[in-house]
């Protein structure tokens, strides 16, 4: 039919068969011419718009960026929660706890072909699974089922060789402790998604979070080989007097920064569970104990600093004080008038409770507030002891505080205190976080200068001339105060169950270091005598440390016959025995 | 007319398709490369991770002293050892003195007639052969013989 009309066009106009023409046709003709080129219409429409979205998807596909693609590489990385924390170093820059991408092992039970020999080749590759567990989890028929959470790369390459189907990996991050025990109690540990339990960890967890892995490190004020050295010499002490636990802590005299600290039984960081409850007390921070001797020292640089005595000053330590129904008596008695200079050499307890006396109970409770013994002390630890005082603050309490008794405070508290008696006289803070070189933070000023520089003369001579001779570490001019204090008991004191500690500071022209060191327990030997106390087992653990960490440290020797120190550090005993027996030995 | 500009389009066309095609692989290709850059930095992000606390490891303080105890004879400073430059003694040189001590540098070296001409510059020590008090032996027990230098009689 079209043919037949096209006809009737080629006849009419030639060579232009314009549309327009249409107006001649007539009738059912130009009906039928309408509708075929509206249909015409439409399908090159259809075309039209085809070809339109067609080469909208090119201009997608090439030039602009298909978003799965993108969306694949996102969901391969550890998902935030798991994206773990930031790495911990010490003040050198040694790695001390770090994140590390680990596989864990799981298998699809389904998928396993036969359960018997891939638990018996399994088993082989990772002995410390239990053949049993494997055996049956393989064959639960479950879809996910952990086999073996961080294993060690080594591990993982075995495993990978057994080619045995159905085992995956998948990627875990694991808190890694390198150094193993050695700062576990500053560290703390994680649990096994990665929150922070305990220590450094635990305080700074949110912190460490934001970091992130990549993150700027977290920097301490610990040095690995100080450390190692407290831990070292700790040990051996612990295991040579049988003692229960120790304590030690390095600490800079200027700023408060602790090189080192170490409580001891401690645990492996790692596998924190694996470790009684008891190897994860702090004893260095959060324990508190009465001292004992050690405190003399404050007792001194209290009577000092507010002129209730002068350093020529004395008192009558003939007889024991008896008040109410106690005794105070000297364990190194010597039965008459003591100099101030002997009170603390001889660590005479009946002296430092008269001085106390002098001073007063709240003169008392004054200068040990401002030495910060009263209130718990401010460290970046979680587990960090508040301090017992006497629920009743009587003359009793005044005069047993004076020597270290009937009042409980932690060792690095006190190490604090004792920074400030021979720095200056100015109390830092103690931190665990590196200062910025040169920062000095800002102090309390607690005695004066001058009374700092007499306890760093007296402190010498304690070592030279007193209780504290085996602390002694050629070179390095120590100067400390020994203190043993009986432990509380049921109804009383144990005799036989002591806190020797001794405290120090190096070299005493102008101290930088302060170390103090605590045995809990200790037990005599026959080269000690069966003594257990200060003088014999902490003091010469002192002089080891000192002797080790000094090097380490770059504290410079110096010669100590030559006239210049021994002028500095002249410290005359003031005492008023008669002329000839002056020189006689002291016990 | 009509041919050429088809023509033209059509040769256009089929160029732009080329380019396009051309663009599209090249961009694939670096996208290839890019992930495969990337894998690599992940790779390496956690070896050198994996390596920095395997160092920490061996280099417990603790591990290195039993090292140390066991194969070398080093021990703690002791503060004699320590010292410096300022607290040393001035060296007292003679010029004839110097003389005698470059005729003896150049005697230990094997040749006596070079002495006078090394006046001016500072003294070296003779070459010493290393000659150890017991033999090193390696671990399988092998011994291990030091180089040869032909001075050795």
């Amino acid at each position: 039919m079209i043919k037949s009309e096209a006809r009737v066009y080629d006849r009419d106009n030639l060579g232009d068969p314009g549309l327009e023409n249409d107006t001649h046709l007539i009738g059912s003709k130009a009906a039928a011419i309408r509708i075929g080129r509206t249909r015409l219409l439409t399908v090159a429409l259809v075309f039209a718009i085809s070809f339109v979205v067609l080469g909208a998807r090119l201009v997608q596909l090439t030039v602009i960026r298909e978003p799965a693609h993108s969306l694949a590489f996102i969901s391969s990385s550890p998902t935030k929660s798991t994206a773990g924390r930031a790495d911990v170093v010490d003040r050198n820059g040694v790695l001390l706890a770090t994140n590390l991408l680990t596989a864990s092992l799981y298998a699809d039970a389904r998928v396993v072909p036969d359960v018997a020999v891939a638990a018996r080749r399994l088993v082989a590759v990772l002995p410390e699974l239990s053949p049993s567990a494997v055996h049956e989890r393989l064959s639960s028929g479950r879809a996910f089922v952990w086999l073996k959470r961080n294993l060690t790369p080594t591990q993982q390459a075995a495993v990978n060789d057994l080619g045995i189907p159905g085992l995956y990996f998948r990627a875990e991050q694991r808190r890694l402790y390198p150094h193993g025990a050695l700062e576990a109690h500053v560290l703390g540990f994680t649990d096994v998604d990665g929150n922070g339990i305990a220590g450094i960890e635990k305080y700074f967890d949110q912190d460490m979070r934001d970091r992130g892995p990549e993150g700027q490190s977290l920097q301490l004020s610990l040095d690995v080989r100080v450390q190692h050295v407290l831990r070292d010499e700790l040990t051996a002490a612990m295991r040579r007097f049988r003692a229960t636990g120790a304590a030690g802590l390095v600490m800079n005299a200027n700023t408060g920064e602790i090189l080192g600290l170490t409580s001891l039984p401690d645990f492996d960081p790692n596998h924190p569970s694996a470790a009684p409850a008891l190897a994860r007390f702090n004893r260095a921070t959060k324990g508190v104990y009465e001292l004992g001797s050690v405190f003399k020292v404050l007792t001194v640089a209290m009577a000092l600093d507010s002129g209730v005595t002068k350093i020529r000053g004395g008192y009558d330590a003939t007889k024991p004080i008896r008040v109410a129904r106690f005794t105070i008596r000297d364990s190194h008695a010597k039965g008459r008038w003591l100099s101030v200079p002997e009170i603390l050499i001889y660590s005479s307890n009946i002296g430092a409770a008269k001085m106390a006396l002098d001073l007063g109970r709240d003169g008392q409770r004054k200068y040990l507030d401002r030495f910060g013994l009263l209130h718990r002390p401010s460290l970046e630890l979680p587990e960090v002891g508040t301090p017992i005082t006497p629920a009743r603050w009587g003359e009793i309490s005044t005069m047993t505080a004076s020597y270290g008794h009937g009042l409980a405070v932690s060792p690095v508290q006190f190490a604090s205190a004792f920074a400030a008696t021979v720095n200056g006289g100015v109390l830092m803070p103690a931190t665990l976080i590196k200062r910025k070189p040169g920062e000095r933070p800002v102090g309390v000023q607690v005695v004066s200068e001058r009374t700092s520089n007499q306890l760093r003369r007296l402190l010498r001579a304690v070592v030279e001339k007193g209780t504290g001779r085996k602390a002694s570490a050629p070179g390095y001019l120590v100067g400390g105060k020994t203190g043993t204090a009986e432990k509380a008991g049921a109804g009383g004191y144990r005799r036989k169950a002591l806190i020797s500690s001794f405290v120090a500071a190096f070299p005493m022209t102008a101290p930088e270091y302060v170390v103090y060191l605590l045995l809990d327990e200790p037990q005599g030997d026959g080269e000690t005598h069966g003594y257990a106390t200060a003088g014999w087992t902490a003091a010469p653990l002192t002089s080891r440390v000192v002797g080790r960490i000094a090097p380490i440290l770059g504290v410079r020797p110096l010669d100590v016959a030559a006239a210049p120190i021994r002028r500095a550090m002249a410290q005359p005993l003031h005492s008023r025995l008669p002329m000839r027996s002056r020189n006689v030995a002291v016990n | 007319m009509r041919w050429p500009v088809t023509i033209v389009v059509m040769l256009l066309v089929l160029a732009v398709s080329l380019g396009l095609y051309r663009l599209e692989s090249q961009v694939q290709h670096l996208e290839r490369q890019l992930s495969t850059a990337t894998t690599q930095l992940k790779d390496n992000q956690r070896n050198s991770r994996i390596l920095a606390a395997e160092l920490s490891y061996l280099s417990q303080p603790s591990r290195l002293q039993d090292l140390a105890l066991r194969h070398l004879d080093l021990a703690p400073l002791s503060p004699a050892q320590i010292s410096d430059l300022a607290s040393l003694p001035l060296k007292v040189v003679v010029r004839s003195a110097a003389n005698s001590v470059a005729n003896s540098v150049g005697a230990a070296k094997g040749n006596k007639d070079q002495g006078a001409a090394r006046l001016d510059q500072p003294p070296v020590p003779g070459w010493k052969p290393i000659k150890p008090t017991r033999p090193i032996k390696s671990r399988r027990g092998e011994r291990i013989v030091l180089a040869s230098s032909g001075d050795e009689p």
